[in-house]
């Protein structure tokens, strides 16, 4: 009778921990279910919405009044080779241009370089003096002539990125601090290419306080995704795992981007003072730009040329590939996913072992594990939610996104119908499936592992999408922004799918170096080939 | 129902089963009519064939595609050199393979660089120049010159050069294309025209002149070395027949494109900086200039004229494209939906061809994009497109691959 009693009791506390558990649970999925709409004002990052090309490119290039060129050509009798100096950008070093520098050198009759100012970051006066004096020695080095006795006309630099902020800036220095020594006594170049220059500005620079805890996301969402399974299981491990992320933003990411965050990144920060005093000189280089359009997800593929191959350890010209990191996220993200399913089903069970559990341990047990399971789904679906934002969180960090520019555009999608049947006796199901390409639904339809299957058709339809506007880029810098080199002109041209680090290695950059030195973009570029 | 509950106390289980075997295969039979049963699905993937272009490879780059009869033509610079192949056009199998008689930093590249004439095909590129015969690819001869500069064209037997030196004169030559037999047409001098600037003849097209002469009318994309250091661009008709400059006409525009102009009938089309103009060849004067837009991209850098029946498609280095009535100068249609930096615009059945960051085929007679750049690899998808006669197949490259693609499957 007493254990009657017991057990009675027990399948009653059992009975009302299964409905405090399913109370808990309806308050949740109210929760989740009562959330304001994802794309609001209020929300930090809103959705992920930029899939296909919707970019808004408002052209903002400085246009100071532009002089003729006053620069003296070398004379028709000197016959001497020009100078060819290729910059490097932010924390690079000579070895970022080694192949396009190796491949003029072989190809083309010149002499040429690679500069560097690596260590002297901390101001572009730095970068600048130090970019002088290695031309200098790189010139002297290279060719037989005296100082006084050379032609430095025809010499030009080739740049990427902040290299050619720097170039500018000693450009500038050479002609308003004519007496200025840090600089030398005489102008060393007189043509600027460049390659992804911010010259509008890099608006990295402003979100510079931000760069860590996006680091912290993708080190979390995608490294350690290992460590989830650990989640739940008591207070203090969650506690140390919570530390563990404090400890990766606040400790490690600093060190990882230490060499990024320098002085010379701060100044190039739109509207500072050294981009407004280069920005607002009446430059007289001959000038070109290169500038580069990455495709979405740009965050990814921009981390795969830092964290997989950088652009340089490519064999020449071979940089395209960047779907390293793309493709890593998007595996994790499924694992993710098929974890918070499996673990769905775990919490389906203890909940069925806890309802219909014979004792109170049993109750607990489940109570335990289903709670268990249910801190590691909430982890999970945060690291989800960071991977499905990840591009727009990266595009708002470079500049690139508009968080109230939203537009409604039609998709086009593709909408595969058949019929199926599952035995002989079976009836014909009509089945309809979406696709976003017509090839998907080819190969969902080849796959289909059924009895019999008949009659398939696929449609091509339309469905309004509200997409949300940014300015295109490189993954690093915007397009307006390497665009901006005042007095460039229609002296530019784009690099289809090249993201930042790309720009330096890739086909294209063989193609647009081969057009400059044909004098397609500018005859003072020609540069003969050698024989 | 009687008789079926009779006849199933009657039979034993293993009959029964024989029974409804056979009902089931008979049922079957009917049940799936001709027009019912699935369809074999066909290949659809758009790669008709691939064929790897070269195993050491020296660039990225390759030759624009050249289609003649059942064999496409390619050259690729390698470390053994440059070589040139054809491949059979239906298979992708190797034809023929030679070795080009150049050296130093050879690579035919642009779509200026390699033609077809008759069953001849030229490779020309800076010094270099040399013609082959397209169905055994022996070389016929080749030539080398420290003035030659640029690009060429072929128009009737001859292959046109130009020569310079880059400051004072350039020269117009042409050479027989069967046996290189070399013909000196004329030299610009930078003193002559009443400018300073130095001259750089581009390659020309021809006119017949209503007497009868053959007039070559082309562009002197000038350059300020001695002067503003900025480009002018002059035009100029020379009279083949009388060996006289027709007319000269200075500084039709600033800034230009260093492309061939385009001739139908008795208009020359050329590029400036953010005009195309249409030019009598008679005298020189602009019959209308096309204004394309202030942006900075306006203009043509790498840019080639395409005339397709009564319009003169007009691609800027922007991602615009427009299409202009070649009488008139007025608009037809414009897209600004397509991508920039082509190499060559091709077309086939009213439909424009080019590849940057993917094939793109844009609908000649409304503008619309019918292929959105199409990717079949991760590579470099920035080649021109040949396109087979009759089966309607194209042929591009990926830089390390030479595609077959079916456009009918390219979404």
């Amino acid at each position: 009778m007493k254990n009657d009693k017991i057990t009675y009791n027990m399948k009653n506390i059992n009975i009302k921990l299964q409905g405090i558990f399913s109370m808990v649970l309806l308050l949740i999925v109210s929760i989740a279910y009562a959330q304001p709409p994802r794309i609001c004002d209020t929300c930090k990052y809103d959705v992920e919405l930029t899939k296909g090309r919707f970019f808004t490119d408002s052209v903002d290039i400085y246009t100071p009044p532009q002089t003729t060129s006053e620069f003296s050509p070398c004379p028709a009798s000197d016959t001497g080779l020009k100078y060819i100096g290729f910059i490097h950008g932010l924390s690079g070093s000579p070895a970022s241009w080694s192949d396009a520098q190796e491949w003029t050198s072989n190809n083309y009759k010149t002499n040429s370089g690679k500069p560097s100012y690596v260590g002297w970051e901390t101001s572009f006066h730095d970068v600048g003096q130090e970019v002088n004096k290695q031309i200098e020695v790189d010139i002297h080095s290279k060719f037989s002539q005296t100082k006084d006795s050379r032609c430095y006309s025809n010499d030009f630099i080739i740049a990427h990125s902040q290299g050619g902020i720097g170039s500018r800036y000693l450009d500038y220095k050479w002609d308003t601090h004519k007496h200025n020594t840090d600089f030398g006594d005489r102008r060393l170049f007189y043509g600027l290419v460049t390659f992804g220059s911010p010259h509008g500005g890099a608006h990295i620079a402003l979100t510079k306080d931000q760069h860590a805890g996006f680091i912290t996301g993708v080190v979390d969402a995608i490294y350690l995704e290992g460590t989830y399974n650990l989640r739940g299981y008591s207070k203090k491990l969650d506690k140390l795992l919570d530390n563990k992320d404090i400890f990766i933003e606040e400790e490690m990411v600093p060190i990882m981007i230490k060499g990024l965050h320098t002085n010379t990144m701060d100044a190039m920060a739109p509207n500072s003072s050294v981009m407004d005093s280069i920005n607002n000189h009446k430059s007289r280089l001959h000038k070109v730009a290169f500038y580069g359009v990455e495709d979405a997800p740009e965050c990814w593929r921009v981390i795969s040329n830092m964290t997989d191959v950088a652009a340089e350890d490519y064999p020449t010209w071979k940089a395209e590939p960047d779907n390293f990191f793309v493709d890593k996220a998007e595996s994790v993200r499924a694992e993710h996913l098929a974890a918070i399913q499996e673990n769905n089903s775990k919490i389906k069970r203890w909940k069925a072992a806890g309802i219909f559990g014979r004792n109170i341990f049993s109750a607990l047990m489940a109570s335990y594990f289903v709670n268990k399971n249910l801190v590691e789904n909430h982890h999970r679906e945060e690291a989800v939610r960071f991977l499905d934002n990840a591009n727009t969180h990266w595009r708002y960090l470079i500049g690139a996104y508009h968080r109230d520019s939203f537009e409604w555009v039609n998709e086009t999608y593709y909408e595969l119908t058949w019929e199926e049947k599952y035995g002989w006796l079976g009836k014909w199901y009509k089945q309809t499936r979406h696709f976003n390409t017509y090839n998907e639904c080819v190969n969902h339809y080849n796959g289909l592992n059924v009895y019999r299957k008949q009659g398939w058709s696929i449609n091509a339809k339309t469905k309004p999408i509200k997409k949300q506007s940014f300015y295109p880029n490189d993954g690093v810098v915007l397009v307006k922004s390497q665009k901006a080199f005042p007095g460039v002109g229609g002296r530019i041209d784009k690099m289809e799918k090249n993201n930042h680090f790309q720009e330096r290695n890739s086909p294209q950059t063989e193609e647009v170096l081969e057009k400059l030195y044909k004098g397609k973009y500018d005859g003072y570029f020609t540069t003969l080939r050698k024989r | 129902m009687t008789v079926i509950l009779l006849l199933f106390e009657n039979v034993n289980m293993k009959k029964l089963m024989n029974i409804l075997l056979i009902i089931s295969l008979v049922c079957s039979l009917p049940s799936c009519k001709p027009d019912d049963c699935p369809e074999p699905i066909e290949n659809q993937s758009p790669v008709v064939w691939k064929k790897l272009i070269s195993s050491s490879p020296e660039s990225s780059l390759n030759s624009t595609p050249l289609l003649y009869k059942d064999l496409i033509v390619l050259g690729k610079k390698e470390t053994s050199g440059y070589v040139i192949r054809a491949y059979n056009a239906y298979a992708g199998d190797t034809i023929w393979e030679t070795m080009a008689p150049v050296s130093g930093g050879f690579n035919a590249t642009d779509w200026d660089e390699s033609m077809i004439y008759d069953n001849k095909i030229v490779f020309s590129e800076s010094y270099w120049f040399f013609a082959l015969d397209a169905v055994t690819g022996k070389i016929l001869w080749h030539k080398i010159n420290d003035n030659f500069f640029g690009g060429s064209c072929v128009i009737d037997k001859y292959l046109y050069k130009m020569g310079t030196d880059h400051r004072n004169w350039s020269s117009l030559y042409r050479f027989e294309i069967n046996s290189g037999a070399k013909e000196k047409l004329f030299t610009i001098n930078r003193s002559e025209y009443g400018s300073n600037y130095s001259p750089n003849l581009m390659m020309p097209v021809k006119w017949v002149h209503p007497n009868g002469d053959e007039i070559l009318v082309l562009q002197n994309r000038t350059y300020g070395w001695y002067t503003d250091m900025e480009h002018k661009m002059d035009i100029l008709a020379w009279n083949l027949t009388a060996d006289s400059m027709l007319w000269y006409r200075d500084r039709l525009d600033g800034f230009s494109s260093m492309s061939r102009p385009a001739i139908d009938g008795d208009k020359v089309y050329f590029y400036g900086d953010r005009h195309a103009y249409c030019i009598n060849p008679l005298n020189g004067e602009t019959i209308w200039k096309y204004f394309i837009g202030d942006g900075p991209e306006d203009d043509f850098n790498t840019a080639n004229i395409l005339i397709i029946d009564d319009k003169l498609i007009v691609k800027p280095d922007n991602d615009h494209m427009h299409a202009v009535n070649k009488e008139t100068g007025e608009m037809i249609w414009r897209n600004n939906e397509t991508a920039s930096m082509p190499d060559l615009l091709t077309v086939h059945q009213d439909t424009i061809w080019f590849g940057s960051g993917g094939v793109l085929a844009i609908d000649a007679n409304t503008g619309k994009t019918l292929i959105d750049q199409y990717e079949a690899s991760n590579g470099s998808w920035i080649f021109p497109i040949a396109h087979h006669p009759t089966n309607g197949h194209i042929y591009t490259s990926d830089g390390d691959y030479l595609y077959c693609l079916n456009p009918k499957y390219m979404r």
